[in-house]
């Protein structure tokens, strides 16, 4: 059948089918549960390829990295038992890459918290779930973002299954039977779960191949640092780190929740502070990033404590604050008065803020987000709250001119690469909302 | 609005996109003084409640169908509504060219699906909901007696008598025996199991001309027991009774003495459902049985109690005790055994579902169907009381019934063929053609998918 439309190019492109379910998934909300007992049960074969240094499995429950020195940063991870897969490596690369770069193929039995371990029952699933790790900065080279959250840029999932248990004398089936299941070459993270959709399959086993790791900084690993020094040659530390790893079965539901679930997926500036030149912002700034194009940036504010207090450290008020993944820093709790405190002395701020932005004009501050649906939601608008904690004379959202558009995009396949993937100006105002007045914090 | 709580910014109509961009402006010529940051403390996207597919900017789309499947527990249990006893309103609506959304169909029950669609529809399994009749006799027959039952009436929607065969009945009863003592050994006790075991390999070696099926039911039979063991009634009793059941034929229960099933239903299940057992046993005590006069070891089967417990426990009993019990529902018609000793017959059954073909289910006419029997005998008084029975009772019943995601539900399936094209809009203040299903109500356990199914051509231009 071939559809009798208006066609306005130049050319005529062909008819695509579409099949459309507004408001249906197919993942369940809740991930698949890996293991009833050690994590690296889950994992029966694992094959690095040049991450000689070290390479982690781990569960969930295990201690974070503590990086950029102190005080220690740490972000509340999901760690719900038995759910989740922590997945890192490191090596030691010479700045002069040759064609040999580092990867990594995981096994992933889908079938071990079955118990008994015989006739265990494949699940079916269709998405994985990734985490990166939120104190990583982006990577970029003179053609744009590389890596984010040192999260691999090549990802390939294939589906494989063998009913006996995994060992020695019952080796995985050859590669060509593998079921190739995703593939993406640029894969970019999100500030929060990056979600990898594939069609529903029933499998025992997932096998991961991970490779085009990101370079990572120089403090991840001082004692390698100070070893690789040693040689005099110019290197560099590439790995990966996977904070959390699920994987979700399939579940056929049309939901009617009142809200859809989403993710930020790039937050910048048009106007930094003190534009054009020099370019600051503290959160870079405090990571040892260079000034450099301002697109490249995510809009993150670092919000410096008061010198009075004798501390040097701040808020990172990124934008996984608004699903739930605030960074949080250990700080004496007599220093932290106006923040919120864990039990266990960390303190964070539950909201995200913007890099700070020069008055000069049409100044703006964009917020990508995406929904997490299988297939795209019916959406109504959107509802905001701003702090209440916020102090109105250096936030302009208290602005009485401040407004807020929201606006849909067509495709967002690399949304770090905003001058191709999102077009310049509004694709569609539907609706500004203008703030009078200040916030009324009263219920 | 109170910005504590948040401010909702609606959009003009509903969209369909997975990228959102939210942009926090200071207007020129504004009092701002920086510098300053925008801030959020919760950002939520509101769903909306109506499937749309809208027109984009950049392609033209050609709508071609719409699916729509209806679910729901109990979706067919009434055509006036679609859950028994409430309406939906369900819109098909279309809008073009900035002009208001225009209704293309509407549907508020399930005869409107029936009227103006083309709807499937896949029934689910379900029990009988009826008033039902049941009749006892207060004198026993004697063993010669012949038991004839026949179908005495059969009033079937507005109450018209009507007189089938009596072969038809008692077979249909055959069959509820057969599925309400239809569960298997599982879960017995060891010595209840070996009797169980023993007396089905006896039955399975005689020549009573019994079929397999009802050495199955024997194994329901067993279950029954189970229960009764559960709740402290001698082992060894049971064994007997068990035994004394293998080695008769089903006709021969006739003279073997139910009384002792019914005092030990009394009191199993009073133990095993906590006190629902009244209620259970009331449906078929009439004046001619006194449960507190039971001896259980000495008292035997007869004929009428079993009749009145076939007719009354299965349609009438607690949805608990019948789980517990696993009673099941008969469906298919094939049984013939046992047909001349039960009688009497108070199952309206869903049997579509058999032929695998998506009909729609009749339950209406066969839940209100009035049953009622006869037994003829020596000199009989006949009483007869009615009950309104659970209007749908499920019943885990393997490999008949209809489910989706593990829960029984009735499914309407709807295919609208409609060949509309939804252009983008011209100007970029103008609305999108748009198409939509406007769900203004919508009972709390129906739920609504909707899929478009279309084509689309991209309009960005292409060298040629």
């Amino acid at each position: 059948m071939t559809a009798t439309v208006e066609r306005k190019g130049i050319g005529e492109q062909p008819a695509k089918r579409f099949e459309y379910t507004p408001n249906h998934r197919d993942a369940s909300r809740t991930p698949l549960v890996l293991h009833a007992g050690m994590s690296i049960d889950v994992v029966p074969d694992i094959i690095p390829h040049l991450l000689q240094h070290y390479f982690v499995v781990a569960a969930e429950e295990t201690g974070q990295p503590t990086v950029y020195g102190a005080p220690a940063y740490r972000v509340p991870y999901p760690e719900t038992p038995g759910l989740y897969l922590r997945v890192g490596a490191l090596t030691v690369m010479p700045d002069a890459l040759g064609p040999d770069r580092p990867a990594l193929f995981m096994v992933v039995d889908l079938t071990r918290s079955q118990l008994p371990a015989l006739n265990r029952e494949p699940p079916t699933v269709c998405r994985v779930g990734l985490i990166g790790n939120l104190f990583l900065p982006p990577t970029y080279t003179d053609r744009g973002p590389l890596h984010n959250f040192g999260l691999p840029r090549a990802v390939r999932i294939y589906s494989a299954s063998w009913l006996k248990p995994f060992n020695l004398q019952n080796l995985p089936p050859h590669p060509r039977t593998w079921h190739l299941l995703y593939e993406d070459t640029d894969l970019r993270g999100r500030w929060g779960w990056t979600f990898l959709d594939f069609a529903p399959t029933r499998t025992s086993h997932l096998l991961f191949v991970l490779s085009h790791f990101p370079a990572l900084p120089k403090n991840m690993d001082l004692i390698a640092a100070q070893n690789a020094d040693a040689y005099g040659v110019p290197w560099h530390f590439r790995g990966l780190a996977i904070e959390r790893l699920a994987i979700h079965s399939y579940e056929s539901v049309t939901d009617d929740d009142e809200t859809v679930p989403y993710v930020p997926v790039t937050t910048w500036n048009s106007h930094y502070e003190a534009q054009p030149t020099p370019f600051t912002s503290r959160y870079w700034g405090a990571r040892g990033i260079a000034p450099i194009s301002q697109p490249l940036h995510q809009s993150i504010y670092r919000e410096q404590m008061k010198a009075s207090k004798g501390v040097s450290w701040g808020f990172d008020l990124q934008p996984s604050s608004l699903v739930g993944l605030p960074l949080q820093v250990q700080v004496p709790g007599s220093q932290a008065v106006d923040a919120n405190f864990t039990t266990d002395g960390y303190a964070y701020r539950p909201y995200y803020s913007g890099d700070v932005i020069h008055a000069d004009g049409a100044v703006r501050t964009s917020l990508v987000l995406e929904a997490t649906d299988t297939q795209p939601p019916a959406v109504r608008g959107v509802r905001i709250r701003v702090p209440a904690m916020s102090r109105p004379e250096q936030t302009v959202t208290h602005a009485p001119e401040a407004r807020c558009y929201v606006m849909v995009l067509m495709t967002c396949p690399s949304p770090f690469r905003r001058t191709r993937t999102v077009k310049d100006g509004p694709l569609l105002s539907l609706r500004y909302s203008t703030f009078q007045g200040r916030m009324s914090t009263q219920p | 609005m109170n910005f504590f709580y948040g401010q909702e910014i609606l959009f003009p109509h509903d969209t369909a996109y997975r990228f959102y961009r939210l942009e926090f402006r200071i207007p020129l010529g504004g009092s701002f003084t920086g510098p300053k940051r925008f801030e959020l403390a919760e950002l939520t996207l509101l769903r909306s409640r109506h499937p749309t597919l809208i027109a984009r900017d950049d392609e033209a789309t050609r709508l071609d169908e719409i699916h729509v499947r209806i679910t729901g527990p109990s979706l067919l249990d009434d055509y006036e509504y679609v859950n028994g006893r409430e309406i939906m309103d369900l819109r098909l609506q279309h809008t073009s060219r900035d002009r208001p959304f225009e209704d293309v169909i509407r549907l508020r029950s399930l005869l409107d699906v029936r009227e103006k669609t083309a709807a499937q529809i896949v029934a689910a399994q379900r029990g009988t909901r009826a008033r039902v009749q049941f009749f006892a006799d207060d004198q026993q027959p004697t063993s010669q007696e012949s038991l004839s039952v026949s179908k005495q009436q059969m009033i079937s929607g507005g109450g018209t008598p009507q007189q089938t065969h009596a072969q038809e009945v008692a077979a249909l009863q055959a069959n509820a025996l057969v599925t309400a003592l239809a569960n298997g050994l599982d879960g017995v006790s060891p010595n209840l199991r070996a009797a169980a075991t023993s007396a089905i390999a006896r039955t399975l070696s005689g020549t009573q001309g019994i079929t397999t099926e009802r050495n199955t039911n024997l194994g329901g039979l067993v279950h029954l027991l189970e229960v009764l063991d559960a709740a402290g009634i001698p082992a060894s009793d049971l064994v007997k009774l068990m035994t004394m059941v293998a080695n008769s034929s089903f006709d021969d229960l006739a003279g073997v003495g139910g009384d002792m099933l019914l005092g030990a239903a009394r009191s199993g299940l009073s133990a095993a459902t906590g006190g629902l057992s009244d209620a259970v046993i009331n449906l078929f005590s009439d004046d001619d049985v006194q449960p507190a006069a039971i001896d259980f070891t000495s008292v035997l089967f007869t004929p009428t109690t079993l009749v009145k417990i076939l007719n009354g426990l299965l349609p009438s009993a607690p949805a608990s005790a019948l789980q517990g019990l696993s009673f099941r529902p008969a469906v298919s018609l094939s049984g013939s055994f046992g047909a001349q000793f039960i009688g009497g017959g108070s199952f309206g059954l869903s049997a579509q579902l058999d032929s695998g073909k998506s009909t729609a289910l009749s339950s209406g006419t066969q839940a209100q169907a009035l049953h009622g029997l006869t037994v003829s005998g020596g000199s009989h008084h006949r009483s007869r009381h009615e009950e309104e029975v659970e209007r749908t009772q499920w019943f885990d019943w393997k490999g008949q019934e209809v489910k989706r995601a593990g829960v029984p539900t009735d499914i309407i399936t709807i295919r609208l063929p409609l060949g509309v094209t939804l252009t983008p809009p011209a100007e970029g203040g103008e609305t999108p053609d748009a198409f939509r299903v406007r769900i203004d109500l919508l009972p709390p356990n129906v739920k609504v998918e909707v899929r478009f199914v279309g084509q689309r051509v991209s309009l960005d231009k292409v060298q040629p």
